[in-house]
């Protein structure tokens, strides 16, 4: 119960920062872009006066928002007030809020502020409300007041403070190195390169193509390695800064995550919420026996890069049970998984080789695009992995299906959590007596189907009946 | 054991409503075809040819979808409703077969297209948070009732998300 208060004052800084970055980018583009074309630029005060009168005027909207933000929480419902001549309200009921997510970046960490975005049902990527900077002590009491949480549950969550699991810095330094975070970071450079390519004058860009092609195939060999270890160091560095003094823990049937070294982040999970898990095991993790633990919840929005909630970046597969019995009991199940009948290996091998048919006409026309066949053997020991580690299991409520795309994942979840069951079979499926097995589930920002092809007809049958809930 | 097909069927004039949409299907292919049989009149750089191939495409399409896919559809149409769930099959090619428990049913209608009215008839549609599932071709009295009794079960079947 509090009355109603602004942000503090940073906030001023937060919303220009945010102003600016819409607005510098468009800016300097056009700068630069005139500058390439040769043409004159304008006079300096004539930049500087635009780009004073673009600050003084960012500034003073970002104080405007600021000071016509107004928040309060009374009746069990979180109040909001803004802007001044087109006014704004909301009121946000307690049981609406899903999740309230915590994060604090550097200069919010320096003034010891942290800011805090309420998730209500819906699935849009934007929080609801975000309340940009804060004190700890009222983030807290908001919190509180919007969990309906009283005193005296909060001192017994105290007493468990030690609970909850870390990550050591070798098993996040591993955790990173795995991440597979490379092929973003490739793709980012491209991106970069394709936009500044248009600004480097042409003789400029002449002398260097004649260089590289001067220096042979070795010069674009090593151009290569060298994109990728610095793509590589970039995404082990991000993810470091992302996963570094992560914690989870369970307190009054939530789920607490912490974790970030510069920009810190903290999220609760109702368990309510959580309608699937996953065990990740991506093919740089599963050789060296590291798996993923990642959530499906309902509502709520984007966590990081994406929807899916990490519960535990690398485990150990001998540690998951442990964990699971820790954290998160309710998935902690052990299982016979019923593999795939033989007959299906068939339709996975041929179903991943389909693909290099609509390249047959360019095989006639460019030879050296045979060269594709270099990759057969992947092809064929990826297709024989699918098959190997795809199956099905039902084991009291929860229902396992593990598939593979590249990473090997195990999803797990309750009869009650999943939406609707979908066996699909084909013509050929039908002769073979297979079929494919789809369970929805709830997930931000919609839903998530999981899919196995071509499990045994009866196995799909067994699972359909666990599912109906008729006698 | 395999499961057994779900007992109720669709209305048997869903047949003749799918046929019309067939020959409506047909009737646009055709007049492309002949559109393109102008067109090459006019313009020489078009082969003649292709006119013979887009009527022999538009002949074949239009058996295909005013006899076989209509009947093949009709085998394989089947749902039912109990007091627990909404059991669904249908397909051509890829048969599917889907449950949706009463607790995940969210809301529930029906409409109905000019050719479904004509002959009585109305399509339930079932939507769950996440998914969207559709009887078509009941008479618009069943569908009416079974729609308001899965509003009814679904109401009474309370458990949480």
């Amino acid at each position: 119960m509090f009355e109603e208060r602004r942000q503090h004052p940073v906030t001023v800084l937060v919303y220009f920062a945010k102003q600016i970055k819409h607005m510098a980018i468009p800016f300097l583009v056009f700068l630069i872009s005139v500058a390439a074309d040769g043409g004159s630029l304008p006079p300096w005060y004539a930049i500087v006066s635009v780009l004073g009168a673009m600050v003084l005027l960012n500034v003073l909207i970002a104080c405007w928002r600021w000071f016509f933000f107004r928040y309060a929480f009374k009746d069990g419902a979180l109040h909001i007030k803004k802007g001044a001549v087109l006014r704004k309200q909301r009121h946000i009921k307690n049981e609406r809020v899903q999740t309230v997510n915590a994060k604090a970046g550097i200069l919010l960490r320096l003034l010891e502020l942290l800011s805090l975005s309420i998730e209500t049902a819906g699935g849009t990527e934007e929080p609801e409300v975000t309340i940009h900077a804060l004190t700890h002590e009222e983030a807290e009491g908001l919190e509180e007041a919007l969990r309906g949480e009283t005193r005296a549950v909060k001192d017994e969550e105290d007493k468990m403070e030690n609970k909850g699991k870390t990550i050591d810095f070798p098993r996040l330094l591993i955790a990173a190195l795995t991440s597979g975070g490379v092929g973003a970071f490739l793709l980012l450079i491209f991106a970069v390169f394709a936009q500044v390519v248009f600004f480097i004058p042409d003789h400029i860009m002449e002398d260097v193509s004649a260089t590289v092609i001067g220096a042979g195939v070795l010069a674009f060999v090593g151009l290569g390695v060298m994109l990728l270890l610095t793509s590589w160091g970039l995404s082990v560095v991000r993810y470091i800064f992302r996963y570094a003094f992560f914690r989870v823990k369970r307190a009054n049937g939530e789920i607490r995550i912490e974790h970030g070294l510069l920009v810190k982040r903290r999220f609760n999970v109702k368990t309510h919420r959580i309608q699937a898990l996953s065990v990740v095991e991506g093919m740089l993790r599963q050789p060296f026996g590291f798996a993923t633990i990642e959530l499906e919840v309902a509502g709520g929005g984007k966590y990081e890069d994406s929807f899916k909630v990490v519960l535990y970046p690398l485990l150990a597969k001998n540690d998951i049970q442990t964990f699971l019995e820790d954290t998160l009991s309710e998935y902690a199940a052990t299982f016979d998984l019923r593999p795939l009948p033989r007959r299906a290996f068939r339709r996975y091998m041929i179903r991943l080789h389909l693909l290099y048919l609509p390249f047959l006409p360019l095989f006639v026309f460019f030879p050296l695009t045979m060269l594709a066949f270099l990759l057969v053997p992947f092809t064929t020991l990826l297709a024989y992995l699918r098959y190997r580690d795809a199956g099905v299991a039902v084991e009291g409520s929860l229902l396992v299906s593990r598939f593979r795309y590249l990473a090997k994942t195990t999803a797990l979840m309750h009869k009650d959590r999943v939406q609707t069951i979908r066996l699909q079979r084909n013509i050929l499926q039908r002769l073979r007596k297979l079929s494919t097995l789809q369970s929805t589930v709830l997930s931000a920002p919609s839903k998530t189907t999981f899919q196995v092809k071509d499990i045994a007809e009866e196995t799909g049958d067994s699972v359909y009946e666990w599912y109906s809930r008729h006698a | 054991m395999a499961l057994s097909r779900p007992k109720e069927r669709i209305h048997p004039s869903a047949l003749k409503v799918w046929r019309i949409h067939g020959i409506i299907f047909f009737v646009i292919e055709l007049g492309v075809a002949l559109g393109y049989c102008f067109l090459a009149r006019e313009i020489s750089a078009l082969p003649k040819f292709l006119f013979y191939i887009l009527l022999a495409l538009s002949g074949f399409m239009g058996v295909l979808h005013i006899i076989v896919v209509p009947q093949i559809r009709m085998i394989y149409w089947g749902y039912e409703l109990r007091e627990e769930e909404v059991d669904i099959q249908f397909g051509i090619i890829v048969i599917k077969r889907s449950l949706i428990p009463m607790t995940r049913i969210q809301h529930v209608d029906t409409h109905h297209g000019p050719f479904m009215r004509l002959f009585g008839l109305a399509t339930l549609s079932i939507s769950t948070a996440g998914t969207k599932h559709q009887i078509p071709a009941l008479k618009q009295e069943t569908a009416e009732s079974l729609r308001r009794r899965i509003s009814q079960l679904a109401l009474e079947s309370e458990d949480d998300v």
